[in-house]
């Protein structure tokens, strides 16, 4: 860790990070020799998590933001870059270390129909983690688990009971309950209200914020729901196609948006204003393939105020003022056209 | 008045029952909705409110066994669907009413090409011929905002994005121009600025054709941005009709209160949402009165006990909810 790293309390540096996968090819491809081609889904990204804070990283399908955040809990192994952990180069580091280190970074996934194992009660679930990680003894595996159980708003009697006969939100709450139980200092939160009903989804947010202060915990928040994010971050982060094209504060990001694309998402988001809308899309066109990403900025073709130099260059993250950083060649020209 | 006062679509005291190994559920229950030409009435609900079943409910989609209709009646255009016979139906399906799905790729067959499935129903139901057909599906691609069709019809499913095949789904159910459109969650496995881009394009036909349009969907702001009246379904029910300003400024049930002080505002970073408290209603046991009554803050005994029906409070705003005048916005 560097001085100026240790002066902000940074716990997580992310520095020219790339992941790549490798693309299937068809039988008929190999008997061609069609070279092997690679999916590029995090493109040299960079960006800190400070302790305490909430990064949110919102974006929409296949931009690379479950990728990224799988990453960096070493899920995936980094084609290239740097992800450093509390000092130390997740990169670098082989099993053993990894599961040690894992008790200090856990993850919540987006479905919590898939992420328990439907033949394991929510007891077994979670003792499973505090065996495996040393946690505690086995005579006091029921208490703790009782206490964890406590923690996220669930009944001790919970412990006994199979995923199967859970609600949505109650299975969320034994997700959040699992990674809690290593007592991890941060968290990656994978779209963890996406698949809940509304009113459920407003107990778990609370919950998350309640725990949040209470753990002192750290968070990357993914969602693709902007109000979401908005909900839950201190910082913002958004991505398209791989790339971070934004981001800084979450309050400077949602009043002064000075990506066309973050202006775009915002403008898309359907508002509680009962008059019927009479305007056409803001944003036309799909996102383009990342195995054919457009060349200069990713964006351009979408974008409506793309020139020349949008469709040549490729415009880096580049700050506007404070913590407030963009990846548009003409951001202060959108940020002073915005509403 | 240049428009006709008679309703399109009424639904008048729909129960839809499902016998499970468990127990008889009623999906719908004394469920009633109006829905007039060139104007779009928005189902609003949590899942297993019984929104998607009353949609497959009108056009008489209802797998049988383990489901069935056992009451009420479905008044199109002055007819009662429930008094057809299948093949009367079928025609009514494949020309009068039709029905979009939340998931593109499962409305539409992977091995067959995409311009072949919009036109089939062409063929089927007006005898058009394939040379016809075929102009016809480039036309109906156009109309959806689909780039250079003429090439595109001869493409599969999987060559498209998500958000082009529900252009296509859309594209299929306007094919002889409709007169009602049921949008079932039509832009849920969308992301944002594609959701964006298929309202506008709904909107727009509903414009251009004048047809009436049924839009389910779990997310108020949707509702609120697209429909002209609004209804509130929980636990198989209607809570609340109104029109969508009436409902929007000036909600009379506890649950749409409820739901909306359970949004997130992207305006502002609220310190804490007020959810609804408790858990989702479970139809196998469900008590006779009123289904919200449980995680209702105004409930008294008699919510629990006695059935309770919609009500006109105001004019053209109803609500099943024994203490209207309890409710404020903003205080559940």
């Amino acid at each position: 860790m560097s001085a100026a790293n240790r002066d902000k309390d940074v716990v997580l540096t992310v520095e020219d990070l790339a992941i790549d996968f490798n693309v299937a090819r068809s039988l008929a491809q190999l008997l061609q020799g069609a070279p092997r081609q690679h999916l590029r889904a995090v493109d040299r990204v960079s960006f800190e998590v400070r302790r305490f804070e909430t990064l949110g990283l919102v974006g929409e399908s296949g931009c690379g933001k479950t990728t990224l955040g799988r990453a960096l809990l070493r899920l995936y192994r980094p084609s290239a870059g740097r992800i450093d952990f509390l000092g130390q180069d997740l990169a670098s580091l082989g099993h053993r270390e990894l599961r040690a280190l894992r008790s200090d970074m856990q993850m919540v996934f987006q479905d919590p129909y898939s992420s328990l194992n439907p033949r394991m009660t929510v007891g077994q679930t979670i003792g499973e983690v505090l065996k495996f990680h040393k946690i505690c003894g086995p005579q006091e595996r029921t208490a703790e688990v009782g206490k964890l159980l406590d923690l996220v708003g669930l009944s001790g009697a919970m412990a006994g009971r199979y995923p199967g006969t859970l609600s949505g939100g109650q299975r969320q709450r034994v997700g959040l309950a699992r990674a809690l139980a290593v007592r991890p200092s941060f968290i990656v939160m994978d779209e963890p209200v996406a698949a809940l009903d509304v009113s459920i989804q407003a107990q778990i947010l609370n919950l998350l914020k309640d725990l949040r202060d209470e753990l002192g915990l750290t968070m990357l928040f993914i969602a693709h729901e902007l109000s979401v994010v908005r909900h839950m971050s201190t910082r913002l982060a958004v991505m398209y196609l791989g790339k971070i094209v934004e981001i800084g504060e979450a309050g400077a990001v949602f009043s002064s948006p000075s990506h066309p694309y973050t202006q775009g998402l915002m403008k898309s988001v359907p508002r509680l204003i009962p008059e019927r809308r009479h305007r056409d899309a803001v944003l036309k066109g799909d996102v383009p393939s990342p195995l054919n990403v457009p060349t200069g900025c990713r964006f351009h073709p979408r974008c409506p105020l793309a020139q020349d130099i949008c469709r040549r260059v490729e415009p880096p993250l580049i700050k506007l003022g404070g913590e407030h950083a963009s990846a548009c060649h003409l951001a202060e020209q959108a940020q002073s056209s915005w509403k | 008045m240049p428009e006709n006062h008679q309703a399109l679509l009424e639904v008048r005291g729909l129960v839809t029952e499902f016998s499970l190994e468990q127990g008889t559920i009623a999906a719908n229950a004394d469920v009633h909705i109006r829905v007039r030409a060139g104007q779009t009435l928005g189902i609003v609900g949590e899942s297993g409110s019984g929104k998607s079943v009353l949609c497959r409910a009108i056009l008489r989609l209802i797998p049988s066994p383990p489901g069935r209709i056992s009451a009420g009646e479905i008044l199109f255009d002055g007819t009662d669907l429930l008094t057809l016979s299948e093949a009367e139906m079928r025609r009514v399906r494949g020309t009068r009413i039709k029905m979009v799905f939340q998931n593109p790729m499962t409305s539409l067959n992977p091995v067959r090409r995409i311009g072949d499935q919009i036109t089939e129903g062409l063929s089927v139901h007006y005898g058009v011929s394939k040379r016809d057909a075929r102009d016809q599906g480039v036309e109906l691609l156009r109309r959806v905002g689909i780039p250079s069709p003429e090439s595109r019809v001869r493409e599969y499913p999987h060559q498209w994005s998500g958000g082009m095949l529900q252009r296509a789904v859309i594209a299929m159910a306007m094919a002889g121009e409709p007169q009602l459109l049921l949008a079932d969650e039509p832009t849920t496995a969308l992301d944002v600025t594609i959701q964006d881009q298929i309202l506008a394009l709904l909107l727009e036909l509903q414009e251009r054709t004048h047809m009436a349009m049924l839009l389910v969907s779990h997310d108020l702001a949707v509702v609120a941005e697209t429909c002209d009246q609004v209804a509130v379904m929980y636990a198989g029910r209607i809570m609340e009709s109104a029109s969508t300003k009436a409902l929007f400024d000036a909600p009379m049930h506890p649950y749409t209160v409820g739901l909306m002080n359970s949004i997130p505002d992207m305006g502002a970073a609220a310190e804490r949402l007020v959810p609804i408290s408790g858990q989702p209603p479970d139809l196998l046991h469900l008590a006779p009165g009123c289904p919200f009554a449980p995680r209702c803050a105004h409930a008294s005994s008699d919510c629990a006990e006695t059935p309770i029906a919609l009500n006109e409070v105001a004019p053209g705003h109803h609500t099943a909810c024994l203490y209207p005048e309890r409710i404020t916005r903003g205080a559940p």
